[in-house]
């Protein structure tokens, strides 16, 4: 790992609640399909130097949020600001200010680990010089550094999850999506991911975590919202939804946030 | 522009990394272009001879002019059929039907002209643009020069003749002027499918005719890439990078057009050098015009199925099928000329007609550039209209 990154990995988690301002701020976020409302009024902020935590079921409406944060999806309404800019009016600006580790191996197999990282380099406009400064940070920092010629596809699933999160940092971005990043790998693997995040947080980062892991969750964000049927139901700190279900003298008391959240978004299957 | 350079490179890297599979698509391309041109030797194969119909309107029908389209009939190479009938009949077929690429008239007196050695006229009537009606009317000058030269050479026994003071039978003369004529070698020749006196081959068919068929069917190399990008999510995330949709295209065409015009170039050298392919300085431009034209046809047809058809499932049968269809109709398998003309008319929808009419001017009937420059515009103009629908449908993002 880098010197940067790997300073930051064992510090403290920032407090977050009101100590800095909201890098993203969306309010009242709609998405509809014909008449299918996938994402319903959807309010939230991410701040800098944050892991936010998004959590729900299969179907939630995680994804689309997603998309209409990354500038992937229009919303039907609502309205998303990144660092002041719209995400949609100035989407072109807001492209380069943020950074998407997508829940697919959203890499080229037949490519070779270098040439994938240069390619997205590429795309920014990196300076030659600057972009494989900025590799080499990163594939040190994954732990791909010294097998960086080889071909992704003769990678194991961890070694591509780990590029999968490097080349979504590409470009040193202020906000970060992660959609599920660290699904089906080892347990080394997800470590070293945990670290990058909170590397990430530590620069001050505002990040945007998605996860099916609720110890995840519980390790890595400041604060949780969970999402259901494309509604955001709760949101806070841990220690705030744990305390507020406690509240609620009609369900049972949460021990954890793997209780809660299904207390919350029932037992039935979502797939 | 470095961002569609971003693209183009990529792509081709990843097409570095399969050159197996890559060598496959120009080597089985190559293979059916030697193993079928030495199946279908045109000069020895009537599969690959030439048939001409000659609709003839014959005013005259003496001696003289059965010797001539005995003649006509006997030209090595072509099979010429004399179709005896009148006027009407044969505009009907030339110039309403099209079914015929010219018409000849035989004149009243033409017979006893003929014999005797005396000027006379016959008219051939073609469209235009026949390639058939081209190859009618070389016949026509070729047999006409060649009875032009007999007669001299009787004139000139004669002139003889009567100098010397000896006895001269024009008939006897013209005989044996007939006779050299039929010993020596012809001034000009007519070989097989062509009627201009430079030789046939049959790669001038097969080459561009396997290329244009192939190159349809090569544009999966960077369809699938595309299939590919939108199944695995890189388009999503190329999306939400600052990378425009225009750029995306651009650099995955420009890609798609570099292996292309590769292929189809890679094809035709092989048929020039390996197989003595009619290629030239004469033609070279415009068959280096019409490899530019039918790689960048072929590189939009491509997108446009990329934007119509989402899957591998559904593009790659789609790809198969315009490349089959388009090669059958459109003279990749058999010279388009050959075909009726209902089915010239049909192919025109294929880039493959286009192409391959070009690519025959040019290398069989040995036209200019001018001649194909129509060609060259419909395969642009056939890009462009791709290209429109293909930016009309492709789905980069929902933003």
């Amino acid at each position: 790992m880098s010197d940067t990154l790997s300073q930051t990995v064992q510090q403290p988690r920032i407090a977050t609640t009101g100590v800095s301002e909201a890098l993203v701020q969306a309010h009242g976020l709609i998405k509809k399909y014909g008449s299918k409302i996938v994402v319903n009024e959807v309010n939230l902020e991410v701040r800098a130097g944050e892991i936010f935590g998004l959590l729900g079921p299969n179907g939630a409406g995680k994804s689309t949020t997603i998309g209409m944060l990354s500038t992937y999806l229009q919303p039907t309404g609502g309205k998303v600001t990144i660092n002041g800019l719209d995400v949609h009016k100035d989407a072109a600006k807001v492209k380069k200010i943020i950074g998407v580790v997508p829940q697919e191996l959203a890499i080229y197999e037949e490519n070779t680990c270098l040439e994938n990282m240069n390619f997205f380099g590429e795309i920014y406009g990196m300076p030659a010089d600057r972009r494989k400064a900025r590799i080499e940070e990163l594939l040190k920092a994954v732990g791909l550094w010294d097998r960086r010629k080889e071909q992704v596809k003769k990678y194991s699933g961890g070694m591509k999850r780990r590029l999968n999160v490097a080349a979504g940092l590409i470009n040193d971005p202020l906000f970060i999506m992660m959609d599920e990043p660290t699904v089906g790998i080892d347990p080394q693997s997800r470590q070293n991911i945990f670290d990058m995040i909170m590397g990430l947080r530590s620069q001050g980062k505002a990040v945007l975590y998605t996860t099916q892991y609720m110890e995840e969750a519980e390790q890595l964000c400041d604060r949780i919202a969970i999402m259901d049927n494309g509604k955001l139901i709760v949101q806070g700190t841990l220690e705030e939804l744990l305390a507020r279900a406690e509240q609620k003298i009609e369900v049972e008391k949460p021990r954890g946030l793997s209780q809660l959240f299904l207390q919350l978004t029932g037992r039935e299957f979502r797939d | 522009m470095y961002k569609v350079w971003a693209v183009v490179k990529r792509e081709l890297l990843e097409l570095a990394k399969r050159p197996i599979a890559f060598a496959w698509t120009l080597a089985l391309p190559l293979i059916m272009i030697v193993f079928l041109g030495n199946i279908l030797n045109f000069s020895g194969s009537s599969s690959g001879k030439l048939e001409i119909k000659l609709p003839t309107v014959v005013q005259d029908d003496g001696p003289g002019t059965q010797q001539f389209l005995a003649q006509l009939e006997g030209v090595n190479g072509v099979s010429l059929t004399i179709e005896k009938t009148n006027l009407d009949d044969a505009k009907d077929h030339v110039q309403t039907k099209s079914d015929r690429g010219a018409y000849l008239v035989i004149p009243p007196g033409f017979s006893q002209a003929y014999l005797n050695h005396q000027s006379t006229t016959l008219q051939v009537v073609s469209t235009g643009d026949s390639s058939s009606g081209q190859v009618v009317r070389q016949i026509l000058e070729s047999v006409a020069d060649r009875y032009n030269t007999t007669a001299m050479l009787t004139t000139a026994a004669q002139q003889q003749a009567q100098q010397s003071g000896q006895s001269f039978d024009q008939a006897t003369a013209a005989q044996r002027a007939q006779q050299i004529m039929n010993t020596a070698q012809p001034l000009l020749k007519i070989d097989a499918q062509s009627a201009t006196g430079a030789t046939f081959n049959q790669f001038d068919q097969i080459a561009p005719g396997y290329a244009t068929m192939f190159v349809i069917f090569g544009l999966q190399t960077v369809v699938l890439t595309i299939i590919a990008d939108r199944t695995k999510g890189t388009m999503r995330r190329l999306a939400v990078m600052p990378l425009p949709r225009w750029a995306y295209m651009t650099g995955k065409m420009t890609a798609q057009f570099i292996i292309s015009f590769f292929q189809v170039s890679i094809m035709l050298a092989v048929a020039k050098f390996f197989f003595k392919a009619n290629i030239n300085a004469d033609n070279f431009l415009g068959i280096f015009l019409m490899v530019v034209t039918l790689s960048f046809a072929a590189t939009a047809l491509g997108m446009l199925l990329v934007s119509v058809f989402k899957s591998d499932k559904a593009v790659q049968p789609a790809i198969t099928l315009v490349a089959l269809i388009g090669s059958m109709v459109g003279g990749a398998f058999f010279p388009l000329w050959l075909m009726p003309s209902w089915i010239q008319n049909v192919s025109k929808v294929f880039i493959n007609s286009w192409a391959m009419s070009g690519f025959n001017d040019l290398m069989i009937f040995k036209q200019s550039l001018a001649h194909v420059l129509p060609n060259i515009l419909a395969l642009m103009a056939y890009g462009l209209i791709c290209l429109a629908l293909a930016t009309r449908f492709f789905r980069y993002s929902d933003a």
